[in-house]
């Protein structure tokens, strides 16, 4: 179900009036029935897995609670000695261990299953040089799709599951609720990644909605279809034009074009699927994890991490980083640099061996292709070296010109990414890059443009996305200074207030007229 | 209350702004100055004399039949409100239209294989059928079941609001001052009579062509799929009932019809006496007469490549024998087992053999055709010849000589016009085609008046 139709609108409506009017009492299981329709039209047969997710976590969960409780009870016997004590403790973790292993690779399989089968299939195919998808053994296995936010879904429960390991909170004890946290329909789309402590308590608590708080979230979900359909589609035909087919002689500079389209168009694009959803969770009350904080104000490629899909990486740092930097072998390397290197050293180099490893990850994580793997060993190695050269050269002060150069050198930085992003063959990205170095082409600019008119863009498209951009660059630039747009908006006298109305209905309007593009969200296949 | 009270009083205003806005923005948007539709709505309802005889139905009606032509030989007024793709509700809204202003005595329906195979309302896609017609029709309960039924509610903003029908509406920005001189000229706000450079309307729904066919004949780069008769929808066949049940709750006789189509078409799909059997057999509880012109015998109606303006509807010159043909056979003046064979199969057998245009598959990177001749003689009574004219030049090349051989080969690097003539045994005429080759452009296509004469 798309979140921008009318059949969505008429499901969202439906659960919206049972959650504050009958059910109000129950909020919560007006939810859970509304994930699993919502879950069931995306392809019942999918049902299975998030099912499978919530109960083996559940169970897990609930598990290892209970041997830590059992082995807590009999500590306090009397008459144990230390030695006693301590084999409970150790028994006790290695059966937590155990749980936890067998809930995380049941759950990480079926999470590779889907994402890397077919990279497995192309890969023996390569191997064994001829079309694997016909051997009686893999029939029909090319025709696999991801189930609907399997990877959110799998993070979230995942990092529950590390999160009960660890004793952080107490355990979910009915199955239904915890159903509730991993099915939350409008995380299912493209995220962002929650945390069970987080979200758990708004679940149990009881809503009210009034007509400010509908407005907050119905200006929010129309800023963020702006986002998508008035720019992030209309961009999206130049980019694939450019970017799709790059050649040799394709100039740099319109290589150039590709990639900052392509930045605008991936930042419109996720960050306003990300506006809808927070949106029609706010419109139940309920506060989702933030996953965008003006990533292109960013001073560092690190700190763009933590401004660019938050969830992600502060997922990735909980549940990756910090365990690989403790484990014997990082604490054991730290201490050999800090050794030779002073004590510096061996707190950086450590977190770079990690940082490269949790950014080869992510560059799995988003698909089983060399070009993700190299984008993310990019990121990975760029943050270790401004580590390592942030050991010895740091640059002092506070000087808004010095803000300035740090934001254009990021945005530089991660522009380069984009080229192993977007461009989907590695061999293609170094010859993107080339040209963009030693075959710039400004000539070949307007010719470029010209050869685009028409196919990708055509003046209405031009209009429309320069209006929606500036209006992005504006927002952002009002929330990096701290202001709230959207209070901003509504406390603004009625004649502004009305005429950012209109020109957010218009721009979707005119967006949906003239776009395109019919895929939907781009991060929705993650 | 009172905050209530305020905030329902702003909604309402805001939306009432928003449908006034997209009225203004639809007038300057919205470029239906050549719509013939427009002009045909606006003349169904206001037409001074009452409408006796209603046409209704596609491209095939429209085009086919000439009210004029016919009201001269039955002696009454007609009125075609055939429309662009003009699917069953379609024509079930348009009869609801014509009956509300006109005391209606008569009505034909014109029946399409391809509007009659259609995918389930709920199922479609374009809706842009739907929208010339309902665009000029006023507001009533009945346009608003209509609307409501053409498709699925997902497509419900685009029915209902006013702006976005049409993507791609107005492309070039540049045009909106043309477009706007044009709405505010008398010619358009009196529903002056629309006249492109392609067709032509005459008046009471009929639009004319001048294009024939005689100089390229029928050369298609597809060969014609076979009709898939599980096609009829429910949809379908419960509104052509309604139509059935309209017309007999008002006393309306109604009659189905089929406009003349090529012969190139009728033998390229193969199975078109199984659609007319399935047609009928859906139909037979409806108590309407079903008149097949495609049936019809050749001495009464005799159509040839230049009575048609592409490979399915009839031009002016056809119109207006078609029409004519119509009117003297509604009037009685003609019996129906005289002017119909009982098949297609059966005229084929008794009107002799014969080549009807060509089916020329181009391979570009083998640079070679794959020719067949749309025929109902067997392929080893036929032969081709095939010359090449290349852009630029004056002179046709002989590209192969004739013989059975069905593929042919051009000079790579080279476009420009391919002549192919198939020749049927006994017959000393070829039938000609022409299609472009080697990615010529479709100005390229150059027809030619003299034989091709050999070097």
């Amino acid at each position: 179900m798309d979140i921008f139709s009318v059949s969505f609108a008429l499901f969202f409506l439906t659960a919206y009036i049972l959650y504050y009017t009958l059910m109000r009492r129950k909020q919560w299981v007006v939810l859970v029935v509304a994930n699993l329709v919502f879950y069931a039209f995306s392809g019942w047969k999918n049902l299975i897995f998030i099912l499978i997710t919530s109960f083996s976590v559940w169970g897990g969960a609930l598990a290892m609670e209970r041997f830590a409780l059992k082995a807590k009870e009999r500590r306090k016997e009397p008459g144990l000695g230390k030695e006693e004590k301590d084999r409970i403790k150790a028994d006790t973790l290695r059966k937590k261990r155990l749980v936890l292993l067998a809930v995380l690779l049941l759950n990480f399989g079926i999470l590779a299953f889907f994402k890397y089968w077919n990279g497995v299939l192309k890969l023996l195919g390569l191997i064994f040089n001829t079309e694997v998808q016909n051997w009686t053994l893999f029939h029909g296995a090319s025709a696999l799709l991801l189930p609907l936010g399997i990877s959110f879904y799998t993070f979230q429960s995942v990092g529950y599951c590390i999160d009960i390991y660890g004793g952080k909170y107490a355990a979910e004890k009915n199955p239904l609720k915890y159903l509730l946290f991993v099915s939350y329909f409008p995380a299912l789309i493209q995220g962002p990644i929650n945390r069970y402590d987080s979200l758990a308590p708004q679940f149990q608590t009881t809503h009210r909605t009034g007509f400010s708080a509908m407005r907050r979230s119905l200006l929010l979900f129309a800023w963020g279809a702006v986002k998508k359909f008035a720019l992030a589609n209309l961009l999206s035909g130049a980019v694939s034009l450019i970017l799709d087919h790059v050649e040799p002689e394709t100039p740099g500079c319109m290589i150039v074009t590709g990639i900052l389209l392509y930045g605008i168009q991936q930042y419109a694009d996720f960050s306003g699927g990300i506006d809808m959803v927070l949106a029609l969770s706010d419109a139940f009350g309920i506060r989702m994890a933030e996953n965008f904080r003006q990533p292109y104000f960013s001073v560092s490629l690190g700190d763009f991490w933590r401004r660019w899909h938050i969830s992600l990486g502060a997922w990735m740092r909980d549940y990756v980083f910090y365990p690989f930097a403790l484990t014997k072998l990082m604490q054991g390397l730290g201490k050999r640099v800090k050794k030779r290197f002073g004590p510096q050293a061996g707190s950086v180099i450590p977190a770079c061996v990690a940082n490269i490893l949790v950014f080869f990850i992510v560059g799995i994580w988003h698909g089983a292709q060399w070009h993700y793997i190299a984008w993310g060993l990019y990121n990975g190695l760029v943050i270790a070296a401004e580590d390592l050269v942030g050991m010895r050269f740091s640059f002092s002060g506070n000087s808004k010109g010095l803000r300035f150069f740090r934001m254009a050198r990021t945005f530089l930085i991660v522009n380069i990414g984009w080229y192993f992003d977007r461009i989907l063959d590695v061999k293609c990205e170094f010859t993107a890059l080339k040209n963009t170095l030693f075959s710039f082409q400004p000539s070949a600019f307007l010719p470029g443009i010209r050869e685009l008119y028409g196919s990708a863009f055509n003046e209405w498209t031009v209009c429309i996305a320069a209006v929606a951009f500036g209006m992005l660059l504006v927002t952002d630039i009002m929330k990096e200074c701290g202001k709230d747009v959207r209070t901003v908006i509504l406390e603004s006298n009625p004649a502004f207030r009305w005429a950012v109305y209109f020109l957010i209905f218009y721009l979707i309007q005119f967006g949906l007229i003239y776009g395109t593009a019919t895929e939907g969200f781009m991060y929705a296949f993650f | 209350m009172k905050r209530r009270v305020r905030i329902l009083a702003y909604s309402f205003i805001f939306l009432a702004l928003i449908l006034l806005t997209q009225r203004g923005l639809k007038y300057i948007l919205m470029d239906d100055v050549d719509s013939y539709t427009r002009v045909m709505l606006h003349e169904l309802y206001h037409s001074p004399e009452n409408i006796d005889v209603l046409f209704t139905g596609s491209s095939h009606c429209y085009r086919g039949v000439d009210p004029r032509v016919v009201d001269e030989e039955l002696g009454v007024n007609s009125f075609n409100a055939g429309s662009s793709s003009q699917s069953i509700d379609g024509s079930l809204a348009m009869i609801r239209e014509a009956a509300k202003h006109h005391n209606l005595k008569r009505i034909f329906l014109e029946v399409e294989f391809n509007t009659c195979l259609e995918i389930p309302f709920h199922d479609r896609s374009q809706l842009t059928s739907t929208y010339i017609l309902t665009e000029y029709m006023p507001f009533s309960p009945d346009k608003l079941k209509y609307m409501l039924r053409a498709s699925s509610i997902e497509k419900y903003p685009n029915t209902f609001l006013p702006l976005g029908k049409y993507k791609g509406m107005t492309e070039e920005i540049r045009r909106i001052p043309d477009i706007l001189e044009r709405k505010q000229s008398e010619e358009y706000r009196n529903y002056g009579y629309v006249n492109n450079s392609i067709e032509r309307y005459y008046g009471k729904g009929y639009v004319g062509s001048e294009i024939r066919m005689d100089g390229t004949g029928f050369v298609s780069g597809e060969p014609y799929c076979e009709l898939n008769l599980h096609n009829f929808s429910k949809d379908w066949r419960r509104t052509i009932h309604v139509i059935g049940d309209f017309c007999r709750d008002r006393g309306i006789e109604l009659a189905f019809f089929c406009a003349p189509t090529t012969d190139f078409q009728l033998v390229g799909v193969e199975n078109y006496d199984e659609f007319r059997r399935r047609f009928r057999e859906l139909t037979s509880d409806i108590g309407a007469e079903w008149y097949d012109f495609n049936l019809c015998r050749s001495e009464y109606l005799p159509l040839s490549d230049a009575d048609f303006m592409d490979d399915n509807h009839i031009n002016q010159y056809g119109a207006e024998k078609f029409s004519r043909l119509l009117g003297r056979f509604l009037a009685g003046g003609i019996k129906e087992e005289e002017l119909f064979y009982d098949s297609y199969a059966e005229k084929r057998e008794k009107e002799g053999e014969g080549i009807f245009g060509i089916i020329a598959q181009e391979d570009r990177e083998a640079h070679a055709f794959s020719l067949s001749a749309v025929s109902d003689a067997p392929d080893n009574r036929l032969s081709y010849e095939v010359f090449t004219l290349p852009e630029g030049e004056e002179k046709p090349v002989r590209c192969r000589d004739r013989g059975p051989e069905q593929t042919v080969s051009y000079p790579e690097g080279e476009s420009g016009t391919l002549i192919i003539d198939v020749y049927l045994e006994g017959k000393e005429e070829p039938y000609r085609g022409c299609t472009l080759y080697g990615g010529a452009s479709q100005e390229s296509l150059r027809l030619l008046d003299e034989d091709v004469e050999e070097d």
